[in-house]
């Protein structure tokens, strides 16, 4: 634990985070080792799966693994460290303290994982293990971030050839050579005429979104006002506060309007009653309208499935 | 047209293309039609993207679906016009320019709709800001275009002359790609408008709901405003005096003409939303458009959308000059009531002596009309 506090243990109660499921430590005894084998195996390619399920072959991962080394590129360790108060910021093992204690302690892994959506789409009430191990041992994979659609996604990528566990690790690590439309909120295009460096530097747009300051991000949804909406739904206790990421968790199910303008155009007769969803859900999806984008990103990535 | 509409006198109900109304004539005589409506019932809206009535009379092309038409709603003529062409509507306003959100709201349009190609319907102060604003944004993946609909007649309006101004420096820095005209030959007024001409077309009724009436025999409809240009007394008078037409129906009052006139067969059934219009048109057998200055008056097509001839001054419309109905309708008696009148009679008598001939040539007028209204635009917008 490298000097670690180890307050988790004497915790009296599961930890209750701000939003989504609550976090409840093991007890007894922590065998991270075990936890860093199942992670490792949880998060193999398949071309790669067979291999690692023998034991000689986790023994040998287990101590060559480096202390800066990850799996998984789901596991940010920078970002990790940053959650972390400054005193304790200089710990060996990042990916350690975050199996060992930190997910207990409601820290996230990777700016884009979101582990309170993870929970929801899982049906997870209360975390018994780290969500990370969890999103990975789940037999079918799901998006861990609500502006990431994986059917949107899977329809430009070729799964066959998937070089990682999770499309979204493609998506996170290979962007460069795997950029594609992945979102029915999120318009790469739309949000690239605005940040061009999306396009020209070859950017993960959603990691540039979640990266730049909230009050400087530009709309990535043509249909969603960002700012009108922050100021027509301000977040509540335990809701997220980005805008975007907010409709897409809340404010699609409650109905709530994405502009001025919106109730006139779905006809609404009351802009106070809420919108039905597939009405909603059809007025802010641009997955079919993404024409220019894809011609924008129309070069042949190497994940880019040859139907497309 | 460019003209910003004029400020209502207090006794006015609304203005609506060229249809303005007092109270007191309101009420004479109405016929069985839909009651008037307020037309502009969007008190807070100041951008309105395609909405019904802007799409209800469109017709339908695939290659102008990625054309965004940007109008002012509260120039009815043009709108109207606008309403007839495939493609998204926009309304703005000419009294404010766009807000932020406005401005945002359009650009997030144009984008999820996909969007490659502008065309402001008539220009404002309004238009031209939003215009810098789209090329600031879009830069070439969105091209603008113009569309004039303003006679050089109409210059005594300064306006017009500014806007046009507006529109050309545009043209000359390369924002907008084009700037085209409604009137024939307008390219050779300004070196800078596009040398064919744009052409108007007569609105799809196929999806609208109207109540046509039995046509009424003798029946002449005069829906115009009560301006110098449009012509209203001599038009009156004509239909006054012929023994062929036995109800004059109008929606503006020709004031003071019943000191020299008898005026019994006159109707006023005051402003009419575009159903009401169309019904009327339906009912009488001759509409009458006769202004001293045009371009493509919508009256005439929607009157000929519903098999209705409609007498007009010369239009000169490039491939429809030698039109049967263009020799029949098109006059240029334009302020002698007599001769108009016998013009009257004369389209009136086909209604008795061949009317299947006469149903014929409208419904071979409109088909070309929107067969070279569309081949027109399309040329005009690169498409």
């Amino acid at each position: 634990m490298n000097g670690q506090p180890t307050a988790i243990e004497k915790r009296p109660g599961p930890s209750t985070p701000a939003q989504g499921a609550s976090f409840v430590p093991f007890d007894g005894e922590i065998n991270t080792q075990d936890l860093h084998l199942r992670l490792w195996r949880a998060a193999s390619p398949r071309s790669d799966s067979q291999r690692r399920s023998t034991a000689e072959a986790g023994q040998k991962y287990l101590t060559a693994r480096g202390c800066e080394q990850s799996p998984t590129v789901l596991f940010d360790a920078a970002h990790y460290l940053r959650q972390l108060p400054w005193f304790v910021r200089d710990c060996a093992d990042p990916l350690d303290h975050y199996l060992r204690t930190g997910w207990a302690l409601g820290l996230s892994p990777h700016l884009a994982f979101d582990t309170a959506y993870l929970g929801a789409a899982l049906g997870i009430r209360a975390w018994t293990e780290p969500p990370l191990l969890a999103y990975f041992e789940h037999n079918e994979e799901v998006s861990p971030h609500p502006l990431f659609d994986l059917g949107v996604y899977a329809r430009h990528i070729d799964t066959d050839r998937l070089p990682c566990a999770r499309l979204f690790e493609v998506f996170i690590g290979c962007w460069r050579g795997a950029h594609a439309p992945f979102s029915r909120l999120f318009s790469i295009g739309f949000y690239s005429k605005f940040e061009p460096v999306v396009l020209s530097e070859n950017v993960n747009p959603l990691m540039h979104y979640l990266t730049t300051e909230k009050e400087r991000r530009r709309d990535p949804n043509p249909m969603l006002h960002n700012e009108w909406y922050d100021l027509r739904y301000p977040a509540r206790p335990g809701q997220p506060a980005d805008p975007l990421i907010r409709f897409a968790r809340f404010g699609l199910k409650e109905g709530h309007l994405p502009n001025p303008f919106a109730a006139r155009q779905m006809k609404l007769h009351d802009a106070c009653v809420p919108v039905p969803r597939d009405l909603l859900l059809e007025y802010v999806d641009i997955s079919g309208t993404n024409r220019t984008t894809e011609r924008e990103l129309g070069q042949t990535g190497m994940f880019r499935s040859a139907a497309q | 047209m460019f003209a910003k509409l004029p400020p209502l006198p207090p006794t006015a109900s609304r203005s609506a293309d060229n249809q303005t109304a007092s109270a007191t004539d309101i009420g004479r005589n109405h016929l069985a039609v839909p009651v008037p409506q307020d037309l502009d019932a969007e008190p807070h809206a100041e951008i309105v993207f395609n909405e019904d009535r802007d799409l209800i009379t469109a017709h339908e092309d695939a290659t102008m679906s990625s054309v965004l038409h940007i109008f002012d709603r509260h120039w009815h003529g043009i709108r109207s016009a606008t309403a007839c062409l495939p493609g998204g509507k926009l309304g703005i306003s000419h009294k404010n320019a766009p807000t932020p959100d406005e401005i945002r709201h359009i650009e997030g349009l144009i984008f999820k709709h996909g969007f490659k190609t502008v065309c402001f319907q008539g220009y404002s102060e309004a238009a031209d800001y939003l215009a810098e604003f789209l090329h600031r944004d879009f830069g070439s993946d969105l091209r603008l275009y113009v569309v004039t609909h303003v006679t050089t007649s109409q210059f005594e309006h300064a306006f017009e002359m500014a806007m046009l101004k507006r529109v050309y420096d545009k043209v000359g820095r390369g924002i907008i790609a084009r700037a085209g005209s409604v009137k024939p030959n307008f390219h050779l007024f300004h070196e800078k408008t596009w040398p064919g001409c744009v052409i108007n077309i007569p609105p799809a009724l196929s999806r609208m709901v109207v109540a046509l009436p039995k046509r009424e025999s003798g029946t002449v409809f005069i829906p115009v405003e009560n301006t110098w240009r449009k012509n209203l007394y001599t038009q009156v008078a004509a239909a006054q005096r012929s023994p062929k037409v036995g109800r004059v129906v109008l929606v503006n009052w020709p004031a003071h003409l019943d000191q020299l006139v008898t005026l019994n067969k006159i109707q006023v059934v005051g402003f009419q939303p575009r159903e009401g219009l169309l019904a009327y048109m339906a009912l009488a057998q001759l509409v009458t458009n006769v202004s001293f200055a045009e371009c493509q008056p919508m009256t005439q097509l929607e009157a000929l959308a519903v098999g209705t001839p409609a007498l007009v001054g010369p239009l000169r419309l490039p491939g429809f000059s030698d039109h049967p109905l263009s020799k029949l309708c098109e006059v240029t008696e334009l302020d002698d009531p007599g001769l108009l009148s016998r013009r009257m009679e004369t389209v009136l008598d086909a209604w008795r002596t061949d009317s299947r001939g006469l149903v014929e040539m409208i419904s071979d007028f409109v088909g070309q009309r929107v067969a070279a209204g569309l081949a027109s635009y399309k040329e005009f917008l690169e498409l």
